[in-house]
């Protein structure tokens, strides 16, 4: 019968219920967004492997929080990476650098972020080639003057044309590279958009882009897992003593694996999704004054049909039920909707985004009890007033 | 043994100005009554009715219901009495405007353990008795008057009450439908249901064995009649 009270008025219990559907559908495309670039930014830093170390320049007591290779003191070197090469527990040894500047082809000056590394940062980093390849151990070595391009960098170079790009030489602080490569559009990541990034072996980017052998970070790939902690050991003790560290002092780079990253990244999105899904679920709350203002009018609307229903036996009790079915039907009706949309505009929204689609069974039944809990409390107090009402008054109400 | 029986019952309505609806009324009801309770506005009909049919409660004195003294039940025993034992009819058919005859009917019932199927069964049996066994599934507004009050009638009915209680149940009727109504009424007694009707029509209270009449609180003529015509 409390559904037929609902039905009965369609108008009111839907814009009842889209208060509701508004509040819980929030909620889920918050979490649910917060939830995919959670799972993007772990999955690129998963990426990287399991066995792997970052080193980063600056003491770990007083470097600022955030994510590798940001950090511009300039204490680790080339020199470092290539003796930690030695270390037999190493598989290999990416040494990075990058830099903001200007690419130059004909006409076109562009910005962009050109980085220096290791060949295997094509794999670490999932990165796949539209056209041409990326550059070899080889080329490496040799310090080639060859350069791959992001897509987006590629097109803003060669105005959208792509007319054979490969073989193509662009200029760089004076100095020429040829095109090997472009890559695939990926989106935007933990490193910033690849889509924006030009990538060229650490060497060739030390003797041309910039000068100097300093470098934002060092990503080390360890044979196996199990070797981690005393590759970690030993690559603290090679680079103290390069760096002349004295036993009192403290380390001027920080060493992390990858579990480590992973915390302090998902700690940083885990507060960005709670922060996001509690401002969402304010409006759930109001959804439920909405609630319980509508319950109100009903029950003045319906003070007569009360006074028969208690004339004909009902209790205080058949009295409460009933308008507590009826506020919990509506919020739970409108959370269902609500988690629906929520769950269909997430897919749409991480598809253009180019996110992982995760959905969370806590978010969605925790959507869905909590909208529960939003009728039942916000409809306690009209339900309460309801059944409190004297049979002999209710019956004369007009 | 009474059915009904009161023993100086007042009623005080509070208020700045309290006023004194009910003066120590001693009144039985034996079963099998059909009783008619005149008098004019504001002479403590309804406020009686309202008591001895547990709407209500007495601000002094003692009610027994079938030898039971149940002036200081609780709220929720007397809502079971209610539902049990008496059957409700008012002046303005008081029927849920959204639900059909059938719902209606059955809605005493929703307040006891009667499975959905013996609800439905025993509505349709009540709709039957008062002749509208063809308007089942009609709302109230699309019966008329007479009709309307027939399924307040059959919704009293529905849970075999021993008593009903009717406050002007022709009040918004024509005399015609009066008449069917009052007709309906002889014949449940007939069967045995004790019937109390307020009524300030001498017409309707004709069609009663008992008229009690009532005056500023107190009642001040109580008699039988009829008691041939109990062959209608």
């Amino acid at each position: 019968m409390a559904l037929e009270a609902i039905l009965i008025n369609k108008v009111r219990s839907f814009l009842t219920t889209l208060g509701i559907i508004i509040g819980v559908f929030s909620v889920i495309v918050m979490i649910g967004f917060g939830q995919a670039s959670q799972a993007y930014i772990t999955d690129q830093v998963k990426g990287l492997g399991a066995g792997v170390l970052i080193v980063t320049p600056g003491n770990p007591k007083t470097q600022s929080f955030g994510p590798p290779g940001v950090n511009t003191t300039k204490t680790l070197t080339i020199d470092d990476a290539e003796s930690l090469e030695s270390i037999s527990e190493i598989r290999y040894v990416s040494p990075n650098a990058f830099v903001q500047t200007l690419i130059k082809n004909e006409n076109n000056t562009i910005p962009a972020i050109v980085i220096g590394t290791h060949p295997n940062v094509q794999q670490a980093r999932g990165l796949n080639i539209k056209e041409g390849r990326f550059f070899t151990l080889q080329e490496a070595k040799s310090a080639s003057k060859v350069i791959v391009l992001g897509y987006k960098l590629a097109q803003d170079l060669f105005n959208k044309t792509f007319h054979n790009p490969l073989g193509v030489k662009i200029k760089i602080e004076n100095q020429r590279y040829r095109v090997i490569g472009i890559l695939e559009p990926q989106g935007s990541g933990l490193f910033g958009s690849v889509d924006d990034q030009a990538f060229m072996p650490t060497k060739t980017f030390q003797q041309g882009v910039r000068a100097g052998k300093n470098l934002n970070s060092i990503f080390i790939k360890v044979k196996s897992e199990d070797l981690l902690s005393v590759t970690e050991k030993k690559v603290i003790s090679r680079l103290r003593f390069l760096h002349k560290i004295r036993e009192d002092e403290d380390d001027d780079f920080k060493v992390q694996t990858q579990a480590e990253l992973l915390k302090t990244v998902s700690v940083v999105t885990q507060v960005f999704t709670f922060l996001l899904a509690g401002i969402a679920a304010i409006s759930l709350i109001v959804g439920g004054i909405g609630i319980m203002n509508i319950m109100l009018v009903s029950v003045t609307e319906r003070t007569r049909e009360i006074g028969v229903r208690k004339a004909v036996g009902a209790k205080r009790r058949d009295i409460l039920i009933q308008f507590l079915i009826e506020s919990s039907s509506i919020s739970l009706l409108g959370g269902s909707i609500g988690i629906i949309i929520g769950l269909s505009l997430t897919k749409i929204i991480t598809k253009f985004a180019n996110l992982p689609f995760v959905i969370s069974p806590i978010a969605v039944i925790g959507a869905f009890l909590f909208s529960a809990c939003v009728g039942i409390f916000f409809g306690l107090y009209p339900a309460n007033k309801a059944s409190k009402l004297d049979p002999v008054d209710a019956l004369r109400y007009e | 043994m009474n059915l009904i029986k009161t023993e100086k019952l007042n009623k005080i309505y509070g208020g700045s100005i309290p006023y004194h609806a009910l003066h120590d009324i001693d009144f039985e009801v034996n079963s099998g009554e059909m009783i008619a309770i005149m008098g004019t506005s504001g002479s403590g009909k309804t406020t009686l009715m309202n008591i001895i049919g547990c709407l209500d409660r007495a601000t002094s004195g003692n009610y027994f219901f079938k030898g039971k003294k149940i002036s200081d039940y609780s709220d929720n025993e007397l809502a079971n009495i209610r539902n049990k034992e008496i059957g409700f009819v008012f002046q303005n058919f008081n029927l849920l405007p959204r639900y059909s005859a059938l719902k209606n009917v059955e809605l005493p019932m929703l307040y006891t353990s009667i499975s959905r199927k013996e609800r439905e069964r025993k509505a349709i049996i009540a709709l039957e008795k008062v002749g509208l066994a063809d308007k089942l599934k009609n709302r109230p507004n699309e019966l008329s008057g007479g009709q309307k009050q027939r399924v307040a009638i059959a919704r009293a009915i529905v849970n075999n009450p021993s008593i009903i209680m009717a406050d002007e149940p022709t009040g918004a009727l024509d005399t015609k439908t009066s008449q069917e109504v009052m007709k309906i009424f002889q014949e449940l007694n007939n069967e045995g249901i004790t019937i109390i009707i307020v009524t300030h029509e001498p017409d309707i209270a004709n069609y009663c064995k008992r008229i009690v009449k009532m005056k500023d609180g107190r009642i001040i003529d109580d008699k039988l009649i009829n008691q041939n015509l109990v062959e209608i």
